[in-house]
């Protein structure tokens, strides 16, 4: 077989690195893939065989991904074990390897990946709660991290004068926007609840949450209907009367009621960062 | 080529002094207290690079009175797969951003296909990846409008088709693209004791004009291997590089890489400050910390996202 080139070497290691298995499985496979095997690669040395030294990237690709992985799922890692997270983490790792430079996309798709992979519970005769409320946590800790990671409203103008309920709001002229770090969530279990070692389940009541920052302190926080559909499409419009317009026909509140509503709750809103004035 | 910088020494960059990577762990830290005890801050690219949370925030601060430097893991440069436009776009715009005084990556590859393995990958050392990584090197500095700083990356094995010295590699390197170098004596270290070769005879043989930084850091010993695991004080084998080094290029920036189990920051400027000692020929004596079972190697992507009330 002739001198493998650069392209050729890279093919062989990063499959014996994302294959799924053992050191073992992964060059049976990656030999059936390329026609190489490890002897046609790792130069020998007496101190350490050649499968240790490819071991040593090949247990590092998912011991390391796990860890990242670990960092952004502290509260689902606490509920389900150690164990279970690293279990989970690893198939999905090895089930969608990574394609981003940028390891703050790792996480995801881990959320829908929990979903799609669901057992049905009805057939294991277990509580389907055990395996929802796991999905539930996922999605909330992204969310969270996204929160995080994007653009605030640190550096724009903030409704800071408190007369401003009192006097109205120019529904017009006044542009009010949110920002991108802003994540609207709907969950079926109550898991921002969750404390470190919590030792029951959160409640099962379906919860709308606003997750976002204010001074780049998280902030969450509870909506009612009308909010959740008010901040989702001003997420994808600038004017706010189009914006009532649309939750009114959502929610079949009266637009009056609503712009009542908002009077009252705008100063919340911009403490917890779902809102600014561009 | 670059023309400019062609026959300065260090690329015409200057000893920017001791400095630290700058990690999440130590943000409470350094948005307490003005003085940062340290000369400049080396950050993570990749951790910055379109986030716009708290990181940010507290880089906004430094960066106003401490030079930066830009060091990335994701750049590629040895991969088969094109350069990825839509990363380099990204770290340029940091760049644009932070103003650092350099931008740095690794010589090895990240990812092939379009995957991403995040680890810092071992090349086979032959002409043909030589001249594919200068290439890459060229345009790269050509659309950064910069010279590339390369970092010799830790390696736990070689490749049979290899034809040329890893230090080889790097002289011929620079010769052919006048890109920097960012000599990590942490690494020399481990990757000498895993392959048997001379790490001193590394240092003497790189273009020791090209060099423009230093990493220091410790790594663990796993009975017949090391590990860089970025985790530990520098052990006494690599202060002594450090010393070496730094009689060979005159005095360069020097940059402490902790990345795991991170000490409160004073005690992480307490080790850094053992440095200016060390050059002087009062290497500190400490041991290579070991281990039985095997962990994994630094990971400094794994930057926790924070808030300000954490």
């Amino acid at each position: 077989m002739n001198k493998p080139t650069l392209e050729e070497t890279q093919f062989w290691l990063k499959n014996v690195l994302i294959y799924k298995g053992n050191l073992h499985e992964k060059l049976v496979k990656a030999r059936s893939q390329t026609g190489y095997s490890m002897d046609d690669f790792i130069k020998k040395s007496n101190s350490i065989h050649p499968a240790q030294r490819l071991g040593i990237y090949s247990a590092g690709y998912t011991m390391r991904l796990v860890e990242c992985m670990k960092a952004s799922f502290p509260i689902l890692i606490d509920f389900m074990g150690e164990q279970f997270f690293d279990t989970f983490a690893d198939a999905y790792i090895s089930t969608i390897p990574s394609t981003s430079w940028n390891l703050f996309d790792l996480g995801a798709k881990f959320p829908e990946f929990l979903e799609k992979t669901k057992p049905n519970a009805s057939k294991m005769d277990i509580n389907p709660d055990i395996i929802e409320i796991p999905i539930q946590i996922a999605k909330f800790e992204r969310a969270k991290s996204e929160a995080l990671h994007y653009e605030g409203s640190e550096k724009k103008k903030q409704i800071s004068d408190p007369i401003f309920p009192l006097f109205g709001i120019d529904f017009e002229n006044t542009n009010f926007q949110t920002p991108k770090c802003l994540q609207l969530i709907s969950l079926e279990f109550q898991v921002h609840t969750l404390t470190p070692n919590s030792k029951k389940p959160p409640i099962k009541k379906k919860t709308l949450l606003a997750i976002s920052r204010h001074q780049y302190r998280m902030k969450i926080l509870e909506l009612k209907p009308w909010q959740f559909e008010l901040l989702k499409a001003l997420k994808s419009n600038d004017s706010l009367t189009e914006s009532i317009l649309s939750t009114s026909a959502k929610t079949t509140i009266p637009e009056t009621e609503i712009k009542a509503n908002l009077l009252t709750w705008i100063t919340v809103a911009t403490e917890h960062g779902c809102i600014y004035i561009r | 080529m670059l023309k400019h910088h062609k026959n300065e020494p260090r690329l015409g960059l200057k000893n920017l002094g001791l400095g630290v990577g700058l990690r999440s762990e130590h943000f409470p830290y350094l948005m307490k207290n003005n003085d940062p005890m340290v000369d400049w801050f080396e950050i993570i690219s990749e951790n910055f690079m379109n986030n716009h949370g708290y990181a940010r925030h507290v880089l906004d601060k430094l960066k106003k009175t401490r030079p930066i430097v830009m060091h990335g893991v994701s750049m590629n440069i040895g991969s088969t797969d094109p350069l990825n436009t839509t990363y380099l776009k990204a770290l340029k715009e940091l760049a644009e951003y932070v103003q650092p005084e350099w931008i740095s990556d690794h010589l090895c590859w990240t990812g092939f296909a379009g995957k991403n393995t995040h680890d810092l990958l071992p090349l086979p050392l032959t002409e043909e990846s030589l001249k594919h990584v200068s290439k890459r090197v060229l345009e790269v500095q050509d659309y950064l409008k910069r010279p590339l700083v390369l970092e010799n990356p830790s390696t736990y094995l070689e490749f049979k088709q290899s034809t040329i010295t890893e230090w080889e590699f790097l002289s011929a390197l620079v010769e052919k693209t006048n890109c920097g170098l960012l000599l990590d004596v942490n690494n020399v270290f481990v990757s000498a004791t895993n392959h048997g070769f001379s790490a001193e005879n590394y240092i003497q043989n790189i273009p020791i004009e090209n060099v423009v930084q230093i990493h220091i850091a410790g790594p663990t010993d796993y009975g017949n291997f090391l590990i860089d695991t970025h985790d530990q004080p520098v052990p006494t084998p690599v202060w002594k590089l450090y010393k070496l080094a730094q009689e060979l290029t005159g005095g360069v920036s020097t940059l402490l890489e902790w990345d795991a189990n991170i000490p409160e920051y004073p005690e992480l400027v307490k080790e850094l400050k053992k440095a200016k000692e060390a050059v002087l020929g009062n290497i500190p004596i400490n041991k290579i910390q070991k281990q039985e079972n095997f962990s994994i190697a630094s990971n400094p992507l794994n930057f926790k996202l924070v808030a300000n009330n954490e």
